[in-house]
């Protein structure tokens, strides 16, 4: 497809169309080299470029996209262009289109700005004759009228050939123009009093002020100070005018910052700016050669350039037109001109107005130039931009299809090296296909046995590294086993030493070393004491009591005849009950000896006593388990002197102890078994040896033989005290079976 | 999942920008939708990882603007035809074993 003319804006040649970039040149994908497809597929894909049927409207951005394609742009570039927003116009009906879409609304607004003017400059003309010539404009009489109309029709160019109502055009013109200085900002920033009263009232002042006031058209244009200064009477003073010069540079340094920082948020240096403000250069010119000069600065130019160009261009247009229609006017005026039966005053209007049109049009024309000039300059920066975009797209397109010829070559020849390969593979497979089949099968078993040669030498090497790496990981295994057994009796030897250690110093065995309750071994004294504090300790606080007896020392309050005083004692006894019909010392000793039979341990700590203990425990502190300790030791030689066991508690509370004690117990001629099996026959007699109170199971065995007798006086001790168990001391010496009488 | 290759992805953008080209050649994609499919195109592209992605991507572009049916179809018939293939190889190796050809 012909690739289309770029559309010349501004009415000049853009220099874009003459770039041509010289690219390597793709060829796109041959219709032989895609997969088939069944024909609806296809129809419902589309055609391939270039067979666009007849009769399609594109619009210029599609084309511009498609040109893009067919001058072997890349497909990223391609893409990108097809993805940019358009706010270029691209054809010539595009650019009219955009220019319309700005020229109308900037039309009305230049149409409403010159109808004003227009108005104000009548309104002021007429006003100015009317006060000349004496005519009281407020007092309707028919001379009057006549004068003003004839000043009217002189100088309002609208109303020339007009068959005008003149006072009522007078009465509107005057009610627009000073309507619209009341609605004015200068007006209701000097008066806002005045603002604030009716519509006539407002217009009557405007009108003062504008018959009181020379400059009128200052005030009009915003010089505001003057005015204000004028209007009180003052003369504006140079530092006055200063200051407005300021505020004016200060807005338009406010403007061009705002206009801008919403391109770049780039702070502006606006002394140059400011410099031509004060040297008087035109507002909308040192913002648009600001805009331009950092546009270029910033290498972006050309979306600037290309709103400079549309805006610049309507506004020619505008100005075209302007210039058109006064030549109009004029060549209409020449032709009334040349006519006859023109009065003096009609001639004189007449070429006056031609004058003043010729001038406005001289005026026109040069403003025209200036913005012809400016749009060249926009569209030399535009042209500029592309032209620098053109060549970074060059040198891109460049790099790209350098490296893709580059790799295409290195893949060209590597497939050359490939087809060389296939065609000598191809050659061989022929020729060994050609030679007889004889030949080929004896040829084959030659190679057999070569491999099997081969096969056999690999397994013999396989097999000798195999047989070495065995040997490798038995001498590895022996070696660590060495150094775990050298290892483990290094460990067991420091044991030994240990446990030497601890025998010597202790006198502790470690096979009987006590676990606590956490399995971990004690291994002094110091641990022991520890382990018997924490077995004393909690809800079994009352055996610490017990335990305390253990230490060997007296301890009175153990004793029931001093936790309870005689007195208390028939108490006691009726509670006890039962206690035979003896005397009160005698049944006093059966309550006592019931009392422990049936203590309990957990109610007695309740008790006064129980509570007493419990403090005088608690106030001994940690001393107490050393004492525990030293006692424990002591009970262990007492026992070994009477050649009883050291200790007897319930029975579980025994085999607690026996468990910590093992050693000391066995010292002192106890054996566990024992034990255990005097508690066996105590519950065969029906004594369940548990629930007797310590201090009842230690009185049996802390007391030597003799001094242990028992004499049985209740009821249920049918049994003599001789037991007829084997089990040597203690079944000698202690087998209860009824509750005992104990003296401490 | 295949890693997506740089030949892969540059096959895309030529088959993608030759479909939009045809379409809009042939009156069948208006400049809107090409601004619009453009710039789905370049956004979502690059962010693709693997090929399983880029049929996916392809398949969704299809369903949005229906002239790019055709790279859609390319890519997964060359993906068909490369399933056959491998299925064709397999089929045939298992025969050779069967046959047990020298």
């Amino acid at each position: 497809m012909p690739r289309p003319h770029r559309p010349v804006l501004g009415g000049r040649r853009s220099a874009f169309g003459r770039a041509q970039p010289i690219r390597t040149q793709v060829v796109p994908a041959t219709p032989e080299q895609e997969k088939p497809f069944s024909t609806q597929e296809i129809a419902a894909a589309g055609l391939r470029p270039g067979e666009a049927p007849a009769g399609i409207t594109i619009d210029a951005n599609a084309q511009r996209t498609i040109d893009w394609y067919h001058q072997n742009k890349t497909p990223e570039q391609v893409l990108v262009e097809a993805s940019r927003p358009r706010i270029r116009p691209q054809t010539p009906e595009e650019s009219t289109a955009l220019r319309s879409k700005f020229e109308a609304p900037q039309q009305e607004r230049l149409q409403r700005a010159d109808n004003a003017v227009v108005d104000y400059q009548v309104y002021a003309e007429v006003t100015r004759r009317a006060a000349e010539q004496g005519i009281d404009l407020h007092t309707r009489t028919a001379n009057n009228s006549k004068q003003l109309n004839t000043i009217l029709r002189e100088v309002d160019p609208r109303l020339a050939n007009a068959d005008a109502r003149t006072i009522a055009t007078y009465t509107e013109l005057r009610q627009r123009v000073l309507t619209r200085f009341t609605q004015s900002e200068v007006f209701r920033n000097l008066f806002p009093d005045v603002a604030q009263q009716p519509l006539d009232q407002q217009l009557r002042r405007a009108e003062q002020l504008f018959a009181d006031t020379s400059d009128f058209q200052a005030a009009m244009s915003g010089r505001v100070e003057q005015f204000r200064l004028q209007a009180q009477g003052l003369k504006p003073t140079e530092s006055s005018a200063e200051a407005a010069a300021g505020d004016r540079i200060k807005g338009v340094q406010d403007r061009i910052k705002r206009r801008l920082s919403s391109e770049s948020g780039q702070k502006v240096n606006l002394e140059d700016a400011e410099e031509q403000l004060r040297q008087g250069r035109n507002v909308e010119d040192v913002m648009e050669d600001m805009t331009l000069h950092l546009s270029r600065e910033r290498g972006i130019s050309h979306p600037t350039a290309v709103r400079q160009i549309v805006s610049l261009t309507g506004e020619t247009t505008g100005l075209n037109a302007k210039i058109n229609e006064n030549q109009a006017v004029v060549a209409g005026l020449d032709t009334e001109l040349k006519g006859t039966g023109l009065t003096s005053a009609r001639r004189q209007s007449l070429e006056t107005k031609r004058t003043e049109l010729t001038a406005e049009n001289l005026r026109l024309t040069s403003q025209r130039d200036n913005l012809e000039i400016r749009i060249e300059k926009h569209v030399d920066d535009y042209d500029g931009d592309l032209k620098k975009d053109t060549r970074v797209y060059q040198e891109v397109e460049d790099d790209v299809y350098g490296r893709a010829n580059a790799k295409g070559e290195r893949q060209g020849g590597i497939k050359s090296e490939l087809d060389v390969m296939k065609q000598e593979v191809d050659e061989l497979t022929r020729q060994e296909r050609s030679r007889p089949k004889s030949e080929r099968a004896a040829e084959q078993a030659t190679e057999q046995e070569k491999l099997l040669g081969d096969y056999e030498g690999v397994m013999s090497d396989s097999m000798i590294d195999t047989m070495r790496e065995r040997s490798q990981l038995l001498a590895d295994t022996a070696r660590r086993k060495g150094e775990a057994d050298a290892q483990q009796l290094e460990k067991e030897n420091r044991n030994n030493e240990a446990r030497a250690v601890r025998r010597l110093t202790y006198g502790i065995e470690d096979e009987y070393s006590p676990l606590d309750r956490r399995g971990v071994r004690c291994t002094d004294k110091q641990r022991m004491a520890e382990d018997f504090n924490i077995i004393t300790s909690g809800k079994d606080g009352l055996h610490r009591v017990f335990l305390r007896i253990l230490s060997g020392g007296e301890n009175p309050l153990v004793n029931f005849d001093n936790i309870y005083p005689p007195e208390r004692r028939a108490d006691i006894i009726t509670q006890v009950g039962d206690c035979g019909g003896g005397s009160p010392d005698q049944q006093w000793a059966v309550a006592k000896s019931k009392l422990w039979q049936t203590l309990d341990l957990e109610s007695f700590a309740q008790t006064e006593s129980g509570q007493m203990l419990e403090r005088m425990v608690q106030q001994q502190g940690t001393n107490f388990t050393t004492q525990f300790t030293a006692g424990l030791l002591e009970a262990q030689s007492f026992g070994e002197r009477h050649g009883v066991g050291t200790l007897a508690i319930s029975a579980a509370e025994w085999r607690r102890m026996y468990k910590y004690h093992r050693g000391g117990l066995k010292a002192g001629g106890v054996q566990y078994e024992e034990l255990k099996q005097w508690e066996e026959d105590m519950k065969d007699e029906g004594v369940d040896i548990s629930n007797l109170g310590l201090l009842t199971a230690l009185s049996f065995f802390i007391k030597p033989r003799e001094e242990n007798e028992i004499s049985s006086t209740g009821s249920s001790a049918s049994g003599s005290s001789t037991s007829t168990s084997s089990h040597a001391n203690i079944s000698r010496s202690h087998a209860p079976r009824t509750p005992h009488t104990i003296t401490m | 999942m295949t890693p997506l290759l740089p030949e892969e992805k540059k096959q895309a953008y030529d088959q993608l920008t030759t479909a939009m080209v045809a379409a809009l050649e042939r009156g069948e994609m208006t400049s809107t939708e090409m601004s619009k499919s453009a710039r789905y195109i370049l956004t979502s592209i690059n962010m693709l990882e693997n090929h399983e992605e880029l049929v996916l991507f392809l398949k969704d572009l299809m369903n949005h603007w229906a002239p790019y049916k055709k790279v859609f179809v390319d890519f997964k018939s060359v993906d068909v035809a490369k399933e056959d293939e491998e299925k064709l190889l397999e089929i045939q190796d298992k025969l050779k074993k069967l046959t047990a050809v020298k």
